[in-house]
């Protein structure tokens, strides 16, 4: 009914004061890093541990002896395979490079079955989708003459151990 | 102009639920609350521990009594639920309900579509059987194949979201009791709240999102419980998936073997076109082309405009449905036969069409084909509108195939084979 009524002038409160617009500042401000440091927080929490995996798993095998060139031995459920040849011992991870399928050994190389990549038995991918070569583990003696492998240790693809 | 004629009509009271799309809504609503029953029915036997997951799953089938019954239940109302929804975002699609004010419910929609396979995915992996447990470590390495890119580009951990959302749902590179507590709590609690508050906003959107202006501001009895009508629709749903889980049991698989994965291994169907792709390449199949195919779903409101296309005349074998329809499917076979032959050789010979094939068998090609084909149907109608309704039906058509090809002719060791029976002798 009153006119000044129906218009009310709206004040732009940030713009009027400057104690105003400081304290909505920050507020804000405020808000803004409590807020982070609570998600940032929450993120932490949720991401894994890391500090399982550290240790490295040693795996003892019999003499060198037991495995004369040719063998072919599965180790660790069938997630490494002991090669011995001529020119030493290796040992490569059974883990497929493509997508982590556990291989199958064929009686020369390693066929993956879930997307059929096969590698050879110096672990080069030659056919299928995986890329990458089968990575090598790092063998060595112990001083009462058994072999061990380090399963979590990779070395350059190559390098033969000679016992 | 199909549109505008709608918007023009006086809004039909019917037309709230008699629309496809709110018609469609109601069923996926209805199978979301009868898959959430039997899943908490469930719940009260299963048990997410690594050595005891499999043999709860076993009692509730073999001895608890209507136990097969309910999983079986479950097993179909979520299958029924993928259907729905990928049925519901066609139908936005095709119907041109997606655009302008449309745009809401459609990303809804997009979201509900992710929600539910993750869903279904992390569902998956409960049982510890076989196809979950071995799922499970390929949808890890999957994320790990897109964070090892990232990597060698030189983004740090912290900076890396294949990497960060690989931490946060499978905890640990090693799949086991971590892994089977973050998706059960996924599956039971997290993913099912999102996916009601989602339903709800989207029962919001209905109205609006089916073209029509406005919603009468009178409300009649009727109007105000709409879904009362609906509920002989609802009975026979429950019916026909009581029907199905009697009729259809879900049997359990063998028990997850950590040491020999199954010979071969097949997703579930509704990851059968990813499984497809990614046995080409990891990353690009992956990761690359999902991410680019929910961009492209997510943009389309933007991208394709109401302009109506040009008449094309007497080709009629371009109109960008059908002939996009007969092109992507035998596009899609010719790719995977080419692709199949070029796996089943060793080595390289001077064969001239072993030659072709490797020319033609990488993913890239795949997917650059069927871009080029949609650019040249949207360029030819002059309208692009049509240039994406032909991608989005390559999409479509392309999925159906690989879950196709998977299902019948990829065999153990992931080989080629004409037929289902050449595999078994
Ligand atoms: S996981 Fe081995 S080929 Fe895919």
């Amino acid at each position: 009914m009153n006119k000044s009524c129906s218009k009310p002038t709206i004040v732009d409160p940030s713009r009027k004061s400057g104690r105003r617009s400081f304290l909505r500042l920050t507020s804000t401000l405020a808000g803004l890093l409590s807020f982070s440091t609570i998600g940032a927080a929450i993120a932490r929490f949720c991401l894994p541990l890391k500090t399982r995996q550290l240790s490295s798993r040693i795996l003892t095998l019999g003499r060198p002896r037991e495995y004369p060139p040719g063998t072919k031995v599965q180790l660790q459920e069938g997630r490494i395979t002991l090669l011995s040849t001529e020119d030493g011992f290796f040992a490569v991870s059974n883990t497929c490079t493509h997508l982590g399928c556990v291989l199958q050994p064929k009686k020369t190389g390693f066929i993956c079955t879930c997307h059929g990549s096969y590698f050879n038995d110096e672990g080069s991918a030659m056919r299928g989708p995986a890329q990458r070569p089968l990575s090598w583990l790092r063998l060595g003696c112990w001083p009462n003459g058994h072999l061990y492998v380090a399963c979590d240790e990779e070395v350059n693809t190559g390098t033969y151990f000679k016992a | 102009m199909e549109n505008e004629a709608r918007e023009s009509e006086p809004f039909p009271e019917r037309k709230l639920v008699s629309n496809g799309s709110a018609g469609l809504y109601f069923v996926i609503l209805v199978l979301f609350l009868i898959s959430s029953g039997s899943g908490i029915l469930l719940g009260l036997y299963y048990k997410p521990d690594v050595d005891e997951a499999y043999e709860s799953v076993q009692d509730i089938v073999f001895a608890v009594p209507f136990g097969r019954l309910l999983r079986s239940l479950h097993y179909w109302a979520a299958n029924s639920l993928i259907i729905c929804i990928v049925a519901q975002i066609a139908l936005m699609f095709f119907k041109r309900w997606h655009q302008d004010r449309g745009r809401h419910g459609w990303r809804a929609d997009l979201c509900l579509a992710v929600l539910i396979l993750m869903t279904a995915y992390t569902g998956m992996f409960l049982p510890f059987d076989q196809r979950g447990y071995w799922g499970t470590v390929i949808g890890a390495n999957i994320l790990r194949s897109g964070a090892d890119v990232l990597t060698s580009l030189g983004s740090p951990p912290s900076l890396n979201p294949p990497l960060l959302l690989q931490g946060l749902l499978f905890n640990n590179n090693e799949i086991g009791d971590q892994t089977l507590a973050r998706f059960s709590w996924l599956h039971f609690l997290v993913l099912p709240i999102f996916l009601g508050i989602l339903l709800y906003a989207r029962s919001k959107m209905i109205p609006r999102n089916t073209a029509i202006p406005s919603v009468p501001t009178t409300t009649t009895p009727s109007s105000r419980w709409p879904w009362l009508r609906l509920s002989p629709m609802l009975l026979f749903i429950l019916a026909s998936l009581l029907l199905l889980s009697y009729g259809f049991e879900k049997e359990l698989a063998t028990k997850a073997n950590p040491q020999i994965p199954d010979n071969p291994i097949r997703a579930p169907w509704f990851f059968r076109p990813i499984q497809e792709l990614v046995s080409h390449s990891s990353l690009i199949g992956g990761m690359i082309l999902p991410v680019l195919i929910f961009i492209f779903l997510w943009m389309a409101p933007w991208i394709d405009q109401k302009k109506v296309a040009r008449k094309l005349g007497r080709i009629s074998f371009l109109s960008p449905f059908w002939g996009t329809l007969a092109f992507s499917i035998l596009w899609c076979l010719f790719w995977l036969a080419c692709s199949s032959f070029v796996a089943s050789r060793q080595t390289l010979d001077s064969d001239f069409a072993l030659l072709v094939a490797h020319f033609v068998a990488p993913l890239p090609v795949f997917a650059g084909v069927c871009l080029i084909w949609s650019a040249a149907v949207g360029f030819i109608s002059s309208s692009r509108r049509s240039g994406f309704t032909a991608l989005f039906t390559c999409l479509m058509a392309c999925s159906v195939v690989m879950i196709y090809y998977v299902t019948y002719h990829r065999g153990p060791n992931w080989v080629f084979f004409l037929e289902p029976s050449g595999w078994e002798n």
